[in-house]
């Protein structure tokens, strides 16, 4: 393992550190001091830490994957190389990476200053997007939903980027408190979570909404709140969750009406409300265990005329191209990449860059389970992207950040001798 | 307190379970990828490749229905239906029309703009397409070849068809919606008719507005549907019935008297055959789809003969009995459309079937059933009619060859053409004296009355019940001390007896010549009450034939309710009166096996139906001796069938020179037929009913042929309510010899030289 200006031989052992205040409570520490502890000289980065080249590599065969996928999906009457979609998608992927190396550099903590700047600014373009009479060149509804900024070549979706500016304002939050060991101190992060979730329910974006949820507990639980509260809160949402119904649209309640039915085995929707799913399991089954060849696979997804294949469904086209192999073999990537985010936030003793690794894994979990969930018929349909390899820029730029964050928190050494953070004997 | 290396603390462990917890999260949706694409992969490629292919389906050419000399009955001819959509017809057409220009162009600020302002732009440029619109409806009428005002007539009758139609969908929805509340919310629950108005699909379909043009003018309507909207033109070749109606000429020189003319009158003939041919129905029903699918339910195999809307199905009779083999298959191209490739299934024309009927001599017998020629109506000679004079008759009559059992001519009256099923089928349906659209000939069952006398007889002798030695006296009434019932018909009307008329106990032969319901009285105690139903159902009562033409009845033979038979209904049937009833093709089916001394074939009115024959072994004797009787009913002076008398005088019944004629009148009581205001059939005297018809049903069963050699055919003529069987029915059986001479059945004898010519 060839690691940069580290000590060959370990990593965190005690006592080759200088001790440092980093941990501390930051109005512990009186202002002048704060300056004269920040490390000036490069910090020694762990660049060979195999979890972070492991996430790296799992991202990249994803958005590969992805781009691949999205080239199919064009059909089978396209001349060119790529599909431009395709192309576009390689072309964010190239953007998100260098977005992602710039996340890398700055020492995380540095970046956790500006957390709360992040997540303000993300829900004012999410308040900006919910304006009446914002021009619709600047502000056009896609499906009837305003989720997109237009901006000439490209266009902005800002949740995308609310949900790590999320798990980083609440990371921040959470890092040196315990008060969440309460029951009421469940009501500020709450609320952190509230917020953008309401402006993204009513754009409206349900799907992208629910993924906060997991988020959020995931986060409290690394944390170390009570499991008994956990526990209490969720048993709640579930029984409460089925009151929610009728507050939904009515296309969101055909949706989960079209599954039940579905489901039940009535198949009396299936030109409307239940095509798109209908369309994704048969073209999901017809992949078999290889896959098909490549022109009748572009044939097959053409002519069935899958709804949103390049984006939403566009796990369907994964298995139906490389088969139940190819499905596995892409559920073994994420769960290699959430072994690694995993790693990333055990081996990390930093509360801030723990809690900020476990949310953006949780996010990023959440995302692929609930999109997965749909593409073979076991959730109702919803507008979640499958991360890295569905098309779409915002949402690519915004995994990559993800994983240079993600990178960040692995190649940064401790910086000294901490405190157990989230160490409670009480409670497990 | 050990610390687990892997798990050093308590964050680590939340981490592990929150690890645990997306693994878990994966398990199903693999386990679900795997049951799709293992177990469900085969099933689910398959259905994923059907998209693959486009079939197109290309019209087949229904059979034709030939009679027995060839002469096409009913064929299909290339024909085009002119059709327009819904919208166009409603001429709300225009109005989106409109709506879409002012959308154009105020393309930025129409979501901006209020309701009213939208209304009035569109409002601006209707007028515009409303009057392009009516252009087009002309230029559709001088295409057509017709009048604006048809076509605009046309139009209204779709209108309110598809209102009538919206509206009863509707009241049923909201009903059904209604009861489904009301149930779950097990309180009545009122709803409005508006939460449930939908378009039905009437509203969104394409209607027929011009039916059955040619080639020339689909062409030209083809180039219209460029310009106007929603024009369709459907490839739907037409049934012909090419013999439907006919003017014939009828020589009424050997009528009787008193509607005897030296001119031929000429009648039209309106629907000939209908009963047997059927029809066709121009609408598909979800029956019909559910019968033959495109794929089948179970292996999935494609049918090419399926059912799709817009198809034409045969209803009733031979179009529908024989539906499947006259439908064809349709043929199919299949476009690969990922290669492009075409392959081409050609169609299969439907099978012709071919009728044992020849069409001209079907068409001189319901010449003769027509009340116009005189002898289908109530006249003074026909003595005591029960209905006014000159009220027509219905009936039927058939006419079967003896030798093959085919059926030659079946009418049945009153009959009807398929216009007059379109046009007022409520005259065809709900009649219940008439009764137009029942066969007669084969659909409905009549006490056979005098004319099971022969058949009975035959039975009696054969089974040994009865010996033909054995002579019986006529004493007027069956029952020694019972002077009103079982009454010979001669003690009823002349209260005399046979045996005091010709001075001595009756032989069979005599006892038919004079219809002696005394000797058959004892015939029928004779056989007992199960010999009585044997015989019957020996000569084919209770049972169809399997003719292939639509619903036949068996005729009945036992008590409603299936109460076994008593002798005093053996007694009864002996004279073919109590329960039993058959049609008039039993009854030629009956005399036929007569005729062919015991062997019985069953009827057959298709050329291709395989014969069924069985031999019932009658005794040599009794046939011999039933014949003469059957002769001599209608040659000697006191045979039932031999006389007419009238005003002018009497004649023979039977006029054909140089043929040998036997037969057997019959007179059967019925039961009267009462109906209600709202013209309903209801029981005999019900308060308030209306007696329309009474009377007895006139029979005569003929069989002839040259003298010397086995009868040739078989004709049975029975005239409902008409009162005795050989002053109505005789007659007509007359005039059928003589439309078999005329078609070249039987030869033609001159009366005066008495040899063929």
């Amino acid at each position: 393992m060839s690691t940069l200006g580290t000590t060959p031989g370990g990593t965190n052992r005690p006592g080759t550190t200088p001790a440092r205040s980093f941990d501390r409570p930051r109005g512990a520490v009186p202002g002048n001091l704060r300056k004269a502890v920040r490390p000036r000289t490069i910090p020694r980065l762990e660049l060979g830490r195999p979890e972070a080249w492991a996430l790296v590599a799992c991202s990249l065969a994803l958005a590969l994957l992805g781009v691949s996928m999205i080239d199919m999906s064009g059909g089978s009457s396209s001349a060119e190389v790529l599909h431009p979609l395709a192309m576009r998608q390689a072309v964010f992927l190239g953007v998100g990476l260098m977005a992602g190396l710039a996340c890398v550099l700055p020492h995380y903590r540095w970046l956790g200053r500006f957390a709360w700047i992040g997540y303000a600014a993300t829900i004012a373009l999410l308040i900006f997007l919910l304006i009446p009479f914002v021009p619709s060149w600047l502000v056009a509804p896609r499906n009837g939903s305003r989720g997109w900024i237009d901006l000439g070549p490209a266009s902005l979706q800002p949740s995308e980027l609310a949900k790590v500016a999320y798990v980083l304002a609440l990371a921040m939050y959470l890092r040196y408190r315990k008060n969440y060991r309460t029951f009421t101190g469940f009501i500020p992060p709450a609320i952190i979570t509230v917020v953008p979730m309401a402006l993204i329910l009513v754009q409206p974006d349900l799907g992208t909404c629910m993924l906060f949820i997991p988020t959020l507990f995931a986060m409290l639980v690394a944390a170390g709140a009570r499991m008994k509260h956990i526990v209490l809160v969720v048993a709640m949402g579930l029984v409460l969750a089925p009151f929610s119904y009728p507050l939904l649209r009515p296309h969101q309640k055909e949706r989960i009406v079209a599954m039940v039915t579905r489901v039940q085995g009535d198949y009396s929707r299936a030109d409307s409300s239940q095509y798109q799913s209908l369309k994704a399991i048969t073209l999901t089954g017809a992949g078999g265990v290889t896959g098909l060849d490549a022109t009748h696979s572009r044939a097959v997804i053409e002519f069935n005329a899958l709804p949103e294949r390049h984006n939403d469904m566009i796990f369907v086209m994964v298995v139906n191209r490389h088969g139940l192999i190819g499905g596995l073999g892409v559920l073994g990537l994420y769960l290699v990449w959430f072994g690694c985010a995993t790693t990333i936030a055990a081996r990390c003793r930093d509360p801030f860059g723990r809690l900020v690794a476990v949310g953006l894994c949780a996010m990023v979990a959440a995302q692929t389970v609930v999109n997965l969930g749909v593409c073979v018929g076991l959730l109702p349909v919803t507008g979640v992207t499958l991360p890295f390899v569905s098309y779409g820029g915002s949402s690519l730029v915004a995994l990559f950040l993800t994983v240079g964050l993600l990178v960040n928190i692995s190649i940064r050494p401790p910086l000294g001798p901490m405190r157990k953070s989230f160490e409670y004997a009480d409670d497990d | 307190m050990k610390i687990n290396p892997l798990l050093p603390s308590m964050f680590h462990r939340r981490l592990a379970l929150l690890y645990a917890l997306m693994v878990v999260a994966f398990l199903p949706i693999g386990a679900k990828l795997g049951w799709l694409t293992v177990v469900r992969g085969d099933e689910l490629r398959a259905e994923a490749e059907r998209a693959l292919v486009r079939h197109r389906w290309t019209p087949t050419v229904r059979g034709h229905v030939l009679d027995r000399k060839g002469r096409v009955l009913a064929q299909d001819t290339p024909g085009f239906d002119i059709a327009v959509d819904y919208e166009v017809i409603t001429e709300e057409w225009a109005l989106r029309q409109a709506t879409a220009d002012a959308r154009a162009a105020n393309r930025d600020a129409w979501l901006a703009l209020s309701l009213e302002q939208r209304e009035l732009l569109i409002a601006q440029s209707l007028p515009e397409h409303e009057r392009a619109l009516q252009e087009m409806w002309d230029e559709f009428a001088r295409v057509g070849g017709v009048d604006r005002a048809t076509i605009d007539a046309r139009k209204g009758a779709i209108l309110a068809e598809v209102r009538r139609v919206a509206s009863s969908v509707w009241a049923r929805a909201r009903e059904q919606r209604q009861e489904e509340l009301t149930r779950r919310a097990r309180r009545p629950v009122e709803v409005s008719l508006a939460e449930v108005v939908r378009p039905i699909r009437e509203q969104r379909q394409a209607h027929v507005i011009l039916r059955n043009v040619d080639d020339g003018t689909a062409f030209a309507f083809r180039r219209l549907s460029e310009r106007m909207p929603g024009v369709r033109v459907i490839d739907a070749g037409a049934r012909q019935y090419p013999y439907e109606t006919m003017r014939l000429r009828i020589a009424r020189d050997t009528f009787p008297a008193p509607v005897r003319t030296e001119e031929p009158i000429e009648v039209e003939l309106r629907g000939v055959a209908t009963h047997a041919l059927g029809w066709m129905r121009e609408r598909v029903f979800a029956e019909d789809i559910e019968r033959r699918p495109m794929r089948d339910r179970a292996s999935g195999a494609i049918d090419r003969g399926h059912y799709q809307v817009g198809d034409h199905v045969g209803q009733s009779g031979v179009e529908a009995a024989m539906e499947d083999s006259l439908r064809g298959l349709r043929g199919q191209t299949t476009l690969h459309l990922d290669t492009g490739e075409r392959e081409e299934t050609p169609a299969e024309p439907g099978h012709d079937v071919r009728l044992t009927i020849d069409i001209a001599l079907q068409a001189r017998v319901q010449a003769l059933m027509t009340p116009e020629v005189g002898l289908a109506q109530v006249a003074e000679w026909h003595r005591e009619p029960t209905l006014p004079i000159g009220s027509p008759l219905n009936g039927a009559a058939v006419v079967l060859d003896v030798q093959t059992g085919e059926i030659l001519a079946m009418v049945t009256t009153p009959t009807f053409t398929r216009e007059d099923l379109r046009d007022r089928p409520d005259a065809i349906f709900n009649d219940p004296v008439n009764n137009p659209w029942v066969n007669r000939a084969i659909g409905a069952p009549y006490p056979p009355g005098s004319i099971a006398k022969a058949p009975l007889i035959l039975g009696a002798v054969t089974s040994g019940a009865h010996r033909l030695g054995h002579a019986i006296e006529c004493t007027g009434h069956f029952l020694p001390n019972r002077r009103d019932v079982f009454r010979c018909w001669i003690y009823k009307q002349f209260n005399t007896t046979h045996t005091a008329r010709r001075g001595g106990a009756l032989h069979a032969p005599e006892a038919l010549s004079v219809s002696c319901n005394i000797y058959f009285y004892t015939i029928g105690r004779a056989l007992g009450p199960s010999g009585v139903e044997e015989w019957y159902r020996n000569f084919g009562v209770g049972e169809g034939w399997g003719l292939g033409i639509g619903p036949e009845s068996g005729g009945f033979l036992g008590r409603i309710g299936g109460a076994p038979l008593d002798v005093g209904d053996a007694i009864n049937m002996g004279i073919g009166q109590g329960p039993v009833a058959w049609t008039p093709l039993h009854a030629a089916d009956a005399y036929a096996t007569i005729a062919r001394g015991g062997l019985r074939i069953v009827p057959r009115i298709r050329t291709d139906a395989p014969a069924h024959a069985e031999d019932l072994r009658l005794d040599p004797e009794a046939m011999r001796q039933t014949l003469e009787g059957l002769r001599m009913a209608v040659t000697e002076r006191d045979g039932t069938g031999s006389t007419l008398t009238h005003a002018s005088g009497s004649e023979p019944i039977f006029n054909v020179p140089g043929l040998r004629v036997y037969g057997k009148t019959g007179t059967a009581q019925a039961p009267a037929i009462w109906t209600n205001d709202a013209n309903e059939l209801v029981p005999a005297g019900t308060p308030g009913a209306r007696l329309r018809v009474e009377g007895d049903h006139s029979w005569f069963v003929v069989l002839v042929g040259e003298p010397g050699a086995t009868p040739r055919y078989s004709i049975a003529v029975m005239m409902e309510y008409a009162g005795s069987g050989g002053r109505v029915s005789g007659p007509i059986a007359n005039q059928i010899i003589h439309a078999l001479v005329e078609e070249g059945y039987l030869p033609r004898v001159d009366a005066l030289a008495g040899r063929a010519r």
